[in-house]
């Protein structure tokens, strides 16, 4: 890989000198992303602002070979814009306009880089809503969101990021510019490219524009917090949940050591000694709302809750939701270190698997903390490292390994929203066996004969040598 | 700083991550670095966004004084924390020398006049320096009969200057709650630009002889009105004194927790709307966000300001060098008010008022920024023992 000065002047032309950074400086701090996966440095940071930049900057990487690099704010936990092998960083990060909103039909067209939550803030106060709700979503992107099809808090009743992308604007590796999907609800024509592209991880194309379904605010939200002496209540009480005719559009658990760390952490008598927590949200209506909350109080209660609570107030709301976001601080006092992993299983194994985790961390004698989204079978599971020590890494490695093949063989999968990128390639090969792999590598030859988008990350590396 | 470069070089985690380069000797001390690390408003708000619990601040205040160390202090500025800062005497002969500056250079708005700094750089609009500063005014303090709390007062040089009548208000107001205010009269300068600048050693000695100079009184604890003072005085003095304790030795309180927490000050509900400014030293830095409200809105109409919280954009050292992203920042917090019919906004920095009346004045607007303790005031009921 080599940036000659006749190619660097070419991009300068390009983007205009204020718009590429080559200081070492800049390079180091877009080295990485929130994975805190190790890199080479990149040679240069694009900061496009148009489209038709974009289709510049590809047509002449391809032509000499250059990686290239999508980012969006750099939040994601898999690595997936960390440029592992040198080359271009293209940051979105100055396209980030909301281009239209069309009332009428509940779409949204934007930019890449715009803040996702900026963009649900923008539609609240018109009356819609864009459902996908990172925890990140004070700062990660619509771009980033689409490449790795992220879920979220609200995903069981609403759904990834998936459901809500109508067409994109797409610059092949080629330097082509082509649209797909159609702001009609409905369409069949030809292939669904739209479902490739969301998900690939920068890996196929690079977005340039994105029209995004919206839907009406739902007018009223109620919060749950139950209490729980153990975590097959919980599960239990999700799936009766499902089979009564409620969609909660949350339901978070807290696992016991999570709320151990809890109690810890805000210093807190109030939080009980055993047991777990599990929140819940219904929406809709008023009074539906209303009543469907007080169905998944009952239901609770049917199954072992020793104490639910439905707030009365934004701030009694506040304070639930405060619990939860205390988790990820808190875990700190476990260990320095923490693999973070998001695997998902059908419902009705949540317990089981939930036992195996359990079982997988005595036996490393590791302790393993989960929490997360279990109405859509979510289970963040974070193995937690005293100190950063080869051998504890190896150990904590392997333990991680055994709850993925856990999860495939219940019928989940090893993420549910964070991607493969380059911290999750090495299990690739457990959930997608070498005739499906194969297709995928027959797809990424076709968009991108040069291998210049997004290399070193899944799709790079065979994963069947373990 | 982010909202308005989408720049990653210019947030925390950029800024750590560049750190650790240079502890590693990846990367050279150089002016850029100098200038991503120095533009930063050290609001602490990434502190208290973090989910890991990561202390940015110990990070900056590392890296600026190995930077400093590397590079050099802007000379200027070095010249008058070492040598003028320290001492007060000749602190006092240059403010008074500039505020005669400042009454002759022409140009008023609204009792404003020209801040002399920025004077070249579009100007910004200052009150007028005070001719007796409030250390002078309170060299022999009221005695209090029967106080049973002796508090001591730290002025900070912005409200000594500037703003002597909030540490009038301040007196005042520990008077009606019969406690007693000492305000030791060789206090100096906090350390808040030198730490900002690196120079560490410059704000170690500061902190020093501030140290002395409070134990030279006896009182039971410190107040300040300064968000920032009180910031450096609970936070970093710590770390500047050599650990043990709490720095100073006495506890160290913001005067509206104080008032909150250790007072029974009873006030009557005047007519006024007034909002309240977050400092970002009051709420990310000392976690003070409740307490004043609280007081506001047992003397006031109190009402909040929509869509915020936004930081007016001083942030002491930073608006001097970056003059046009302090008024950028500023802007949002601006529009976020206008939209408001309070005539007056109640804050609890030095900084944030100067900030705020600068830039409502820019904006034609007919609004006042003061200090809550100058709100408070007006409307406390207790009569207090007389002397």
């Amino acid at each position: 890989m080599s940036i000659d000065s006749a190619i660097l002047a070419q991009l300068r032309r390009i983007l205009g000198r204020e718009n590429l950074f080559e200081s070492m400086e800049k390079r180091i701090v877009y080295s990485t992303d929130a994975s805190k996966a190790a890199a080479v440095l990149p040679d240069l940071i694009a900061r496009p602002t148009s489209t038709e930049q974009i289709a510049g900057i590809l047509k002449l990487a391809n032509s000499a070979g250059i990686p290239v690099y999508p980012r969006g704010a750099g939040s994601g936990l898999t690595g997936g814009a960390v440029p592992v092998r040198g080359g271009i960083v293209l940051d979105f990060e100055i396209m980030n306009k909301v281009l239209g909103i069309d009332r009428e039909n509940m779409t949204a067209l934007v930019q890449p880089g715009v803040i996702t939550q900026n963009l649900q803030k923008h539609v609240e106060k018109l009356g819609l809503f864009y459902p996908p709700d990172p925890a990140s979503s004070d700062f990660c992107t619509i771009g980033g969101n689409v490449a790795e099809n992220s879920g979220g808090l609200r995903g069981t009743k609403y759904g990834s990021t998936r459901e809500y992308v109508m067409a994109l604007d797409v610059v092949l590796a080629s330097g082509e510019i082509i649209r797909i999907g159609t702001g009609a609800p409905k369409s069949v024509t030809g292939y669904d490219l739209v479902r490739l592209f969301v998900g690939s991880e920068g890996t196929l194309g690079v977005f340039t524009e994105i029209l995004l379904r919206l839907i009406p605010l739902p007018e009223h939200v109620e919060t749950v917090l139950a209490h729980f002496p153990q975590v097959e209540c919980a599960a239990a009480s999700v799936c009766m949940m499902f089979s009564r005719g409620i969609t909660p559009r949350a339901a978070e658990l807290m696992d016991e050591l999570a709320v151990e760390c809890v109690r810890q952490y805000k210093d807190s008598d109030v939080l009980p000694r055993e047991g777990v927590f599990c929140l819940f949200e219904v929406d809709g209506p008023r009074f539906a709302a209303m009543d469907e909350s007080e169905r998944v109080v009952r239901i609770c209660e049917e199954n072992g809750a020793t104490n639910v609570a439905r707030a009365t107030s934004e701030a009694e709301r506040e304070h639930f939701w405060s619990l939860r976001r205390a988790i990820s601080p808190a875990l700190y006092n476990l260990g320095r270190i923490k693999l973070n992993e998001d695997i998902c299983v059908p419902r009705s194994r949540l317990a089981e698997m939930l036992a195996r985790i359990n079982e997988i961390g005595e036996r490393y004698s590791l302790r393993i903390v989960n929490f997360g989204h279990i109405g859509d079978g979510s289970i963040h599971t974070n193995v937690m490292l005293e100190h950063d020590d080869e051998a504890l890494r190896k150990k904590g490695e392997q333990a991680v390994g055994e709850i993925f093949a856990a999860a495939v063989s219940m019928g989940g999968t090893l993420s549910a929203e964070h991607g493969i990128g380059l911290t999750k390639a090495q299990y690739l090969g457990k959930e997608v066996g070498e005739k499906e792999f194969s297709v995928m590598v027959r797809l990424k030859k076709a968009l991108d004969p040069n291998g210049i988008l997004n290399p070193g990350k899944f799709i790079d590396v065979f994963p069947h040598s373990q | 700083m982010f909202a308005e470069l989408q720049d990653e070089a210019f947030v925390a985690r950029g800024r750590i991550r560049l750190f650790e380069a240079l502890r590693r000797n990846e990367v050279a001390a150089s002016p850029e670095l100098q200038k991503i690390m120095s533009a930063c408003l050290m609001c602490q708000r990434c502190s208290e966004a973090c989910p890991s619990g990561v202390q940015f601040m110990e990070v900056l205040r590392a890296a600026r004084e190995r930077l400093a160390n590397e590079l050099g202090y802007p000379l200027f500025a070095s010249l008058v924390l070492r040598h003028v800062v320290p001492r007060r005497k000749l602190f006092d002969f240059a403010l008074r020398g500039a505020s005669l500056i400042q009454r002759i250079i022409p140009g008023k708005k609204q009792g404003h006049l020209r801040h002399l700094p920025l004077f070249f750089k579009g100007g910004k609009w200052l009150p007028p320096i005070s001719t007796k500063s409030a250390l002078r005014r309170h060299l022999s303090p009221e005695r209090v009969a029967d106080a049973k709390v002796r508090v001591a007062l730290f002025v900070g040089c912005l409200t000594n200057y500037v703003y002597p009548e909030i540490v009038d208000a301040c007196v005042e107001l520990l008077r009606r709650a019969e406690i007693e205010t000492v305000i030791p009269p060789s206090q100096l300068c906090c350390g808040t630009p030198a730490v900002a600048l690196g120079d560490i050693d410059a704000a170690r000695k500061l902190a020093q002889r501030n140290k002395e100079s409070f134990e030279s009184v006896t009182c039971d604890c410190i107040v300040t009105a300064c968000a920032s003072c009180g910031r450096m005085l609970k936070h970093e003095y710590p770390y500047l004194l050599g650990g043990k304790g709490q720095g100073l030795g006495v506890p160290v309180y913001d005067i509206a927790e104080f008032i909150h927490a250790k007072t029974a000050l009873e006030f009557r509900r005047l007519d006024e709307t007034v909002t309240y400014h977050d400092p970002c030293h009051l709420r990310w830095g000392q976690g003070i966000q409740a307490e004043p409200r609280e007081l506001l809105a047992r003397s006031c109409q109190f009402k909040e300001i929509p869509n915020d919280m936004y930081c007016c954009g001083q942030a002491g050292t930073f608006h001097v060098f970056y003059p046009e992203v302090a008024e950028m920042i500023g802007r949002r917090k601006v529009e976020s008010l206008t939209e408001l019919d309070s005539r007056e906004v109640a804050t609890g920095c030095p900084g944030c008022i100067l900030q705020l009346n600068d830039l409502m004045t820019k904006a034609g607007m007919r609004k006042k920024a003061l200090h809550t303790v100058e709100v408070l005031l007006r409307a406390v009921t207790n009569k207090g023992n007389q002397a």
